[in-house]
């Protein structure tokens, strides 16, 4: 996972969405995952994909955005391929529907539902894991975490988040030095057999760290109750007030036409021309084998 | 255990406190890149949650459980929903041990064991919920296969596949205990806690583990295959 080296997915930028406060940015995601999980059709969740894609590319971070939508792949790939076989099996709710086959191979079965589920549950990974990609490449975490603070979180837990996020890429260094400085001296650097050769001077050097850090935010007055100043400032502007209650006014909305009309749910009816359902079923099933050889090939 | 076994809790600094929850959560991030990096089959990002449970205790090590998540998801978005497994396996090894679980190292084994299905209690209604019992992990070719063979993604809560979750919390608790043995004097912890035992004998035991689970997948392919149902 390259992004380790910095464990940050933030692109600098001045783009509009750059220049919004992280708790506009932090609202919306919160209610677009909220929408995407009360819907049970997979079209919805696409749009969302599609908009955030079109605000990554009009916001000058596509190529990493799609960098970090194609780590979705797996998921979507399995839940897909899982469903489209086994859903009467692994989702047993499903037994007493009427299932409409798609094609048989051997002993295993692909079904319209389970296509439709599987294309719901992956529609809505790829929504929201789409829609928080595109929030943390626009959002630097300093600034989210001041904007925290306004709302009164409490100031040492986001200390603690920001020391994590200075610390792993730190840590992680460490870790590839060791490994890589005992590979060089023969030692075995794979398999169970080299868990504590790795951990031991990783975890020590560690435990030193806690004792330093603590004594330099004693010495630092950490525990002061005083008036904190910020390094990054971040200023909440008219602007995101308005884009504030646009995201309430779409989300009571939302509210509305569920409780009028009900969960939006197509999966009875549902149906696409059998050289697609067959295409995704394949497609999926295809990623999942070759993805299963991949992890099998890394253990051996 | 009976209440009055209970240890009573220290108060440590706070600077202490604010020290070591940020490093055990990026023990735990680093602990998954390091597993990923010696091509093990099994995740270990929660030594760090383990060593706070039994130094800060529960509730601080549930905190840097929950950290552990947060920042995980800037890169992996999709990993948040699974903090809650982080907090559960903090607050049983951290009341475990609290109410005398650590003392022998067969007893924080069992405590381990328990973590492990706590765990994958939490795990196993969001990966279902959400993800539809896929992770995007290795452990999707056991679930796949286990499916192909007629168990249902809720009884396979019980089933084979879990052998590595529970091969992974016993190695990350015993590395934990590892690290607790090179904390400074004046930071020991304040509950009496086994001395790490030799590790070639957990990796035995988790390798175990780990083998006996490939064995139960393949032996139920051969029921499924052979036996007429």
């Amino acid at each position: 996972m390259s992004q380790l080296t910095t464990l940050s997915l933030y692109q600098p930028g001045n783009s509009f969405l750059h220049r919004l406060d992280p708790l506009t940015k932090l609202v919306w995601i919160i209610i677009v995952m909220a929408f995407v999980f009360v819907i049970f059709d997979p079209i919805e969740p696409f749009v969302i994909f599609l908009v955030a894609t079109a605000l990554a590319l009009v916001s000058g971070v596509g190529k990493a955005y799609l960098k970090g939508t194609v780590l979705l792949l797996p998921v979507l790939s399995s839940m897909i391929f899982l469903q489209s076989f086994w859903v009467l099996t692994a989702m047993p709710v499903f037994k007493s529907a009427v299932v409409r086959p798609i094609f048989s191979l051997g002993p295993l079965t692909a079904y319209y539902e389970g296509l439709y589920y599987g294309l719901v549950l992956a529609s809505r990974v790829l929504a929201f894991g789409s829609i928080a990609i595109l929030g943390l490449l626009v959002t630097h975490p300093a600034d989210l975490f001041a904007s925290l603070l306004r709302l009164k979180v409490p100031y040492t837990f986001n200390f603690m988040v920001l020391t994590t996020l200075q610390l792993v890429p730190i840590m992680n260094r460490e870790a590839m030095i060791i490994i890589g400085a005992q590979q060089a001296r023969g030692l075995k650097a794979r398999g169970f057999g080299a868990i504590l050769p790795s951990f031991v001077p990783l975890f020590a050097s560690a435990m030193e760290r806690v004792r330093l850090l603590a004594n330099t935010l004693e010495a630092r007055a950490f525990g002061s109750t005083g008036r904190k100043t910020k390094l990054r400032p971040v200023e909440i502007t008219t602007k995101d007030y308005v884009l504030m209650a646009l995201a309430f006014a779409f989300l009571a909305g939302w509210v509305g036409y569920v409780a009028k009309f009900g969960v939006i749910n197509n999966m009875s009816t549902w149906i696409v021309p059998l050289w697609f359902a067959m295409l995704l079923v394949w497609g999926s099933a295809v990623t999942f084998l070759a993805l299963s050889v991949y992890f099998v090939i890394r253990l051996m | 255990m009976k209440t009055s076994e209970k240890i009573r809790e220290v108060a440590f600094p706070m600077t202490y406190i604010a020290a070591m929850v940020p490093v055990a959560a990026a023990i735990n991030i680093v602990g998954g890149t390091i597993a990923n990096v010696l091509h093990l089959p099994i995740f270990l990002d929660m030594i760090g949650t383990c060593v706070a449970a039994i130094t800060i205790g529960p509730w601080w090590a549930s905190i840097a459980g929950l950290i552990t998540n947060m920042a995980l998801s800037f890169v992996r978005p999709t990993i948040l929903p699974f903090a809650a497994c982080n907090v559960g396996g903090a607050l049983v090894w951290g009341f475990g041990v609290m109410y005398g679980w650590g003392k022998t190292w067969p007893r924080f084994l069992a405590l381990s064991i328990i973590a492990n299905f706590v765990v994958s209690a939490i795990a196993q209604p969001i990966a279902i919920f959400i993800f539809g019992g896929a992770t995007g992990h290795f452990s999707d070719i056991v679930t796949a296969a286990l499916l192909a063979m007629g168990w249902s993604l809720w009884a396979q809560l019980f089933g084979p596949g879990q052998l590595a979750g529970y091969a992974d919390k016993i190695l990350a608790a015993f590395l934990a205990l590892a690290i607790l043995e090179a904390l400074p004097p004046e930071l020991k912890i304040w509950v009496p806690i086994t001395k790490a035992p030799p590790m070639r004998r957990v990796t035995y035991i988790v390798v175990g583990l780990i083998v006996a689970g490939f064995v139960a997948v393949v032996f139920y392919a051969w029921l499924w295959y052979f036996v007429p149902h």
